[in-house]
């Protein structure tokens, strides 16, 4: 249900509520106070009975009148059927007159005792019309008053409900924040929050999508490989050549397979670690990784070396670490030149661990950057989204990645990961 | 033709090395932007036509572009590159590039935008070359002499059209072997010699003219 209708409905209630109480009181102070003021009249009478000499019958039929003289005799009286007593209590009483009530008025005056009667029929028929004449006009205006209400309430609400309609209007993935201004201050924040979260959104987005235009660059030259080794694949009549063709077709299908693999494996990355923490030790899982790589490193005849120090705990998932050193040993086993040692390293200075993976291949152009590198352009030299996949996983551990160019004779790239110890 | 090939990537390289060496072009590949322009630069080196990829290591292939241009090289260079946007084409065509091609493309696209390349700086608009007796379609790789077909090697065709380029311009021995062998290729001393030799034998000696102490030239 709209707050708007909420409002109106819980609001008509309660003027209705209110309304109504306030007519049932008022409706009985005004019929009490009616009721004195046919006291006073009484009174009134009685004192203008015992003021005349000469009584005749009234008009008025209403009031009733009975007047004794000092020893008890009726001297006068309105209506013959009244007979009421000479010695009712002074003041006001009420009694029965063949069966109907009457309120009795009576007065001693120096010559005679005055009843003044009224019908307590004919009293609360006035009072009750006193009432409700001054009650009419209040109840007729209770849905005026719901009436504007209901309007004052749309009026008020109206920027949420433009808010709202901005909100319909809008483009799926439009990011643009909602406006704030005009809006009720009990609104707004809620409004703000949602602006954040957009802006969440639009960043999560825009990675997907820096991700899908790196990707999709990335897959460019395989398959432009591959494009052209299909296409000079019948080029030539001798067999030997066509047989060297066919293999590196073959290599180009392996190198587009791996890319895409690489790729998967980056998409799948969640942004936000998923899994609960545990502690895990990193020279385990760098021992487990090696042992996973063993069969690959002798397939390219490349050596791994194994220097890990023991009893580094960190506190991650060893999932995570698995594809950190996996992707590392994957591209340092896949560039280095066989016959040569790829050395896995970690160390720890009780704040920090330190993993190093080092390959004798090609490495890196000391002019690049680490942003460079993590570049479309830079890591399809350096082994394609692998080091993106160690880059996004590392980050979200709070730690960082290095590239550096081997020191000393022999070229090679060190990939440096420093992971915090918490 | 000669052509320099700046590629990085083995796999397209070796590809496109292989491709265009069956169609009778004599391809250089260089994988280092620094080494290309050391060799873009160099006069002695005689190039129809480049073949540039961007992302290179060393040298950008945009700087190595603006570099050529700025020496006053007007050698055809087509652009070959995973950079399809269209400011990256547009950074290629405005620094001196003739054409671009954005990856991945086919070979046949590649040798038909080659051809158009050379036609254009040939000054021609009909994709054929001729003369009286000669028709050589670049397109199809067909030689016709009076309509009738002549079956000739990848060499005897590239020797005919490196002559054929511009008719009557007389072409050196060296000249001939720049077109016909890449660097990496031995050539024998001869070898012109006999291709010219067995070319006559299949279109006719009188259309090739031996004009003495400078080369041959088409007979017009």
């Amino acid at each position: 249900m709209s707050l708007r209708r909420r409002l109106v409905i819980s609001m008509c209630a309660a003027i209705l509520l209110v309304g109504l109480a306030g007519a049932v009181v008022a409706y009985f102070e005004i019929s009490h106070q009616t009721k004195r003021l046919l006291d006073g009249q009484l009174r009134q009478v009685a004192a203008v009975v015992a003021s005349r000499t000469i009584l005749q019958p009234r008009g008025d039929d209403a009031i009733q009148v009975e007047v004794w003289n000092l020893d008890g005799s009726r001297r006068y009286t309105s209506d013959p059927a009244l007979q009421l007593a000479h010695r009712q209590p002074i003041g006001f009483s009420q009694i029965a007159i063949n069966g109907e009530p009457y309120r009795i008025f009576m007065a001693d005056f120096p010559d005679r005792t005055v009843a003044v009667a009224q019908a307590v029929d004919a009293r609360d028929d006035q009072a009750e019309g006193a009432a409700l004449a001054a009650l009419t006009p209040a109840l007729l205006m209770l849905p005026l008053l719901a009436l504007v209400m209901a309007v004052v309430v749309s009026v008020l609400l109206r920027p949420v409900r433009e808010a709202a309609q901005v909100v319909a209007e809008r483009q799926p993935l439009s990011s643009e924040p909602l406006n704030i201004s005009g809006l009720p201050r009990e609104i707004a924040p809620l409004v703000e929050e949602i602006n954040r979260l957009l802006q969440r959104q639009q960043a999560a987005l825009e990675e997907e999508s820096a991700f899908l235009t790196d990707a999709a660059h990335a897959l460019r030259t395989p398959l432009a490989a591959l494009q052209l080794q299909v296409d000079v694949l019948d080029g030539s009549p001798d067999p030997v050549e066509r047989n060297s063709r066919l293999a590196a077709l073959r290599a180009g299908i392996r190198r587009a397979a791996r890319l895409s693999e690489q790729l998967l494996a980056v998409a799948r990355i969640p942004a936000t670690a998923t899994e609960p923490l545990e502690q895990v030790d990193l020279d385990a899982i760098i021992q487990e990784t090696c042992d996973l790589y063993r069969a690959i490193a002798a397939d390219a005849q490349v050596q791994l070396r194994l220097q890990a120090e023991s009893g580094i705990s960190l506190r991650c998932n060893s999932r995570d670490l698995l594809v950190i050193f996996g992707n590392l040993l994957d591209n340092a086993i896949h560039f280095a030149p066989s016959g040569s040692i790829v050395e896995v390293e970690s160390t720890s200075d009780g704040v920090s661990a330190t993993a190093e993976v080092r390959d004798c291949g090609p490495g890196i152009p000391t002019t690049e950057s680490n942003n460079l590198i993590l570049h479309a352009g830079g890591i399809e030299r350096l082994g394609g989204f692998g080091l993106r996949a160690v880059h996004n996983v590392t980050a979200r551990l709070g730690g960082e990645v290095k590239m550096l160019s081997r020191v000393g004779p022999a070229s090679g790239l060190v990939v440096r990961i420093i992971l915090p110890i918490r | 033709m000669r052509v320099l090939l700046v590629e990085d990537d083995p796999m397209i390289g070796a590809s496109l090395v292989r491709g265009l060496s069956d169609h009778g072009y004599a391809v250089d590949w260089i994988r280092d932007g620094a080494e290309a322009q050391s060799r873009l630069l160099d006069t002695e080196e005689q190039f129809q036509m480049v073949l540039l990829d961007l992302g290179l290591p060393s040298i950008d292939g945009l700087e190595l572009l603006t570099a050529v241009r700025r020496s006053g090289s007007d050698v055809p260079i087509l652009v070959i590159s995973a950079r399809g946007k269209l400011d990256n084409r547009v950074a290629g065509l405005d620094r001196g590039a003739d054409d671009y091609l954005i990856k991945p493309f086919e070979l046949p696209e590649l040798e038909a935008r080659m051809r158009a390349l050379s036609r254009r700086r040939g000054g021609r608009a009909t994709p054929q070359l001729k003369t009286a007796h000669l028709t050589l379609d670049p397109a199809l790789r067909a030689v016709l002499k009076d309509e009738t077909v002549i079956h000739l090697s990848a060499k005897e065709y590239a020797i005919l059209h490196a002559l054929m380029v511009r008719p009557g311009a007389v072409l050196s021995r060296a000249q001939l072997e720049t077109r016909i062998y890449s660097w990496c290729d031995t050539v024998e001393s001869n070898a012109v010699d006999f291709l010219l030799h067995r070319l006559r034998q299949k279109i006719g000696p009188e259309q090739i003219v031996n004009v003495r102490n400078l080369g041959w030239r088409v007979h017009t």
